[in-house]
């Protein structure tokens, strides 16, 4: 939007980088877009339906919210449109079409415009909606049906331990498996995190240290690490939902303390705890940690900083 | 606001990919931090350095410079004066010349670029450029003493701007310490200069002779070139210019990465030595000159000459044919835009230095100083800003910061007024690069906030210091009645 109010138009810079709020939302949807095309021609076109619901009621909610606080409406920044996808994408095919509009709403009202909107909220609201979700209706959130039969995923046989029944490698890696929208495909899911990463949108640091400290801790306590990676959803999450912008640490060196915590928490949950939320719980409780983390980790200074700079003179006569 | 189909750009893919290929392939020194920015330099750099040395309007000389430093008159209203006659001076003996003969008509508070009005001398050209008989004669630096190539070099009045005073300053400065480098500012990096590239092609001699006149002061120091690599014509040009037997000159490579000019980032690209404070550099043993300078040292010491002329970039998307032009000091910015360069649209704004630094004009009419380098003009829509939105923590602030600050952060104590901490977390060291603001995609100016903390500190520790030394003087003498009363 233009802005002509003396104290920004005159004030420099005049010239800026290309990278708006806007242009980096619209390029994690579009990094988005090959997953989604995958989601509809394998489960079918209701999984776009499930989608186009659960955009729909983000960017409605954040409008009304918007429009009812009197704030400047931001919907133009597609993040509600963002947040809406990412939602669906955490949903099994087979839930009934509320459950995506609550999970929407879940996530705009409460987790980011109760928190102070865009930038504010301390939690991921994509994830924060699917643990609600998961807590709430537990049975829907677990139940997987392609074309009305019911199957299990690849995450229920890890959690079982029936690994003879696990299918193999190679369709995890390409997807064709059952599972939550957006997660199975780990080939797109990659192709979409290189393209941001080559875009310099995300920063590799969290999903590479999240993805490897899980693939070596679960090998150390599990023996497998390979299913545990490819599977439930751990890719996506790395590359799209571990590395939000809002819910993380903004250095480098915090944003590894945030990888590896992640990974740690995720395999001790899968380990001790339950398959089923070890992912959207350990992210969720780092994002809790995240003002912690850029409170003691800041970057290091450039040369010595006097805190009494004395070449304007001291205050307190150091 | 971006319509939403414009959402794949290939140009910004394609350059991203270049440039992560070429930081990992080519190994070109550089600082921690910084951006990368569009150069934007492709006209003018092209171009060669046009003169408009006969300027038609009065001249202006403000008797306080852009820092700080003020002059007394040493002329009166209707004096005549000649081209490098002085005619005012510091405090200290440093002097400011004309640049022109004529007539001083005026003494007068004018507006200028950088304080509202000051009073200045206003001298009326009589376009005969009849020249002041000068104490020195022309010689080569190498015949000269020591002591002698000092004072041409204090009586040329040479303003270094990287360090805001001057060269004689400087000299004076570095005999307290070790020099042991001597850098040479060629980086040029700020978006749209490209007047060190062109007196690098063109002057290439007189920077050599500059420079070697400073080896010489400086005996045991190695002088440094510092050169951006989207310069290689310079490079060697440069190169070939250098004798690399008898001259202390070495010719460094550094990347064009925003702000690699700055004398700190030189500093540590260079030699390693992180110091967090200008002034600081010289008692490190490190003098920083940009290429000007090194010129100007040349034609004071070779020549006998004063400094009166400056290079300044014309330039902007509202102009046909951008370039440089060699300008007398006290010309009218006014005069120079509407002579230099046929207009292609209306400038919207007009700004004085680089985009990302630069403050903008509202009234023309003011004088170009030492310290003026480009003058843009930009159209409606190049100038054109964007609301500032909420942060959304991306962290390319903190990544791009040169110096190692968390500019988002220093912004938001700037709002909760927690000065204290704003002090502790280095908000003080900010070098006022604007690099935070220019790759916030929140359109945020953090770096505008880190400045205000900064003149806010400022302001209040000068309160401080005041009221303390009035305490002072309160204990220590008993106030008279005339003191009260004052
Ligand atoms: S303006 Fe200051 S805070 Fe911002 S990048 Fe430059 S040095 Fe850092
Ligand atoms: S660059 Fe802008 S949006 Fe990103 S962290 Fe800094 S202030 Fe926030």
């Amino acid at each position: 939007m233009k802005d002509r109010s003396p104290s920004n138009y005159y004030q420099p810079p005049h010239s800026r980088g290309a990278d708006t709020t806007s242009s980096i939302m619209r390029d994690v949807l579009f990094a988005l877009t090959p997953i989604l095309i995958f989601a509809t021609v394998y489960f079918g076109y209701r999984a776009l339906i499930i989608v186009l619901i659960s955009c729909a009621t983000a960017v409605l909610s954040e409008y009304a919210w918007q429009k009812l606080s009197r704030k400047r409406v931001s919907i133009l920044d597609c993040s509600a449109l963002l947040t809406g996808l990412l939602v669906a994408f955490n949903l099994p095919i087979s839930v009934p079409l509320w459950v995506p509009a609550v999970g929407a709403f879940f996530a705009i009202i409460i987790v980011k415009q109760l928190f102070g909107g865009i930038g504010r909220n301390l939690l991921n609201p994509a994830l924060s909606a699917k643990l609600m979700l998961i807590l709430v209706f537990p049975a829907l959130m677990t139940e997987f049906r392609i074309n009305g039969i019911p199957v299990y995923t690849p995450l229920y046989y890890l959690s079982e331990g029936q690994f003879e029944m696990l299918p193999s490698m190679m369709s995890c890696f390409l997807g064709v498996v059952p599972g939550d929208l957006g997660e199975t495909s780990v080939l797109l899911i990659l192709l979409g995190g290189i393209y941001l990463a080559a875009r310099r949108v995300i920063d590799l640091r969290i999903p590479l240290s999240y993805i490897a400290v899980v693939f070596v801790l679960s090998y150390l306590l599990k023996g497998n690490g390979m299913y545990e990676i490819l599977t439930g959803g751990l890719i996506f999450a790395a590359f799209f939902m571990a590395t939000d912008y809002v819910t993380t640490p903004m250095t480098g060196v915090g944003r590894l303390v945030f990888g590896v915590g992640c990974g740690v928490l995720t395999t001790l949950l899968r380990v001790y705890g339950n398959y089923e939320i070890a992912i959207c719980a350990s992210i969720l409780l780092m994002n809790l940690l995240t003002p912690l983390i850029d409170r003691f980790i800041v970057p290091k200074a450039f040369g010595k900083i006097y805190t009494n700079n004395r070449l304007h003179g001291t205050i307190s006569g150091d | 606001m971006n319509p939403i189909h414009k959402r794949f750009n290939y140009q910004a893919l394609i350059s991203n990919v270049r440039d992560l290929a070429s930081s990992v392939t080519v190994r070109v020194p550089t600082f921690r931090g910084g951006v990368q920015v569009r150069p934007d330099k492709e006209k003018t750099q092209e171009m060669t350095i046009a003169d408009y040395m006969d300027p038609k309007e009065d001249l202006v000389y403000p008797l306080t410079d852009a820092y700080g430093n003020t002059f007394t008159a040493l002329v009166a209203v209707g004096d005549k004066v000649q081209r490098d006659q002085i005619i005012a001076e510091t405090e200290e003996g440093l002097p400011l010349y004309s640049s022109v003969s004529g007539t001083v008509k005026d003494i007068a508070m004018k507006l200028t670029a950088y304080a509202d009005k000051v009073r200045s001398i206003i001298v009326e050209n009589d376009h005969a450029y009849t020249t002041a008989d000068r104490p020195f004669t022309p010689e080569s630096y190498k015949e000269l003493p020591e002591e002698e190539i000092r004072l041409r070099i204090r009586a040329a009045g040479i303003i270094e701007p990287t360090s805001k005073m001057f060269l004689d300053q400087m000299l004076q400065g570095a005999e307290a310490s070790q020099i042991h480098t001597v850098l040479i500012d060629g980086a040029e990096t700020e978006p749209e200069m490209s007047a060190a590239y062109r007196l690098m092609l063109e002057d290439s001699w007189r920077i050599v002779n500059g420079i070697r006149v400073l080896t010489k002061l400086f005996p045991k120091a190695e002088a440094v070139l510092c050169i951006a690599d989207d310069k290689p014509k310079a490079i060697e040009v440069m190169g070939d210019y250098i004798d690399h037997e008898a001259d202390h000159i070495r010719v460094e490579i550094v990347r064009c990465k925003y702000p690699q000019h700055h004398p700190l980032m030189l500093a540590e690209t260079v030699l390693h030595e992180e110091v967090s404070d200008v002034s600081d550099l010289l008692s490190h043993g490190i003098l920083i000159i940009s290429v000007d300078t090194a010129i100007a040292i040349s034609r004071a010491v070779t020549q006998g000459r004063p400094l009166q002329r400056c290079i300044v970039t014309l330039s902007g998307d509202c102009l046909e044919s951008p370039r440089n032009y060699r300008v007398r000091i006290g010309t009218s910015v006014k005069e120079l835009v509407e002579n230099g360069g046929v207009p292609v649209r209306e400038a919207a704004k007009v700004i004085l230095g680089g985009p990302i630094t630069g403050t903008v004009l509202q009234d023309l009419d003011v004088p170009i100083t030492k310290s003026t380098a480009c003058i843009l003009l930009m159209s409606e829509e190049s100038a054109h800003q964007m609301e500032e939105s909420h942060c959304i923590r991306c962290g390319r602030c903190v990544a791009a910061c040169p110096m190692g600050l968390a500019p988002y952060f220093l912004e938001k104590l700037v709002t909760k007024r927690d000065w204290k901490r704003f002090e502790s977390s280095g908000g003080m060291t900010c070098i006022e690069c604007g690099a935070c603001s220019f790759v916030c995609p929140a359109r945020r100016k953090v770096g505008i906030s880190v400045m205000k903390g900064k003149t806010m500190i400022n302001e209040r520790r000068d309160l401080k210091l005041r009221a303390e030394a009035e305490r002072y003087a309160e204990a220590r003498f008993d106030s008279t009645p005339e003191e009260d009363e004052r």
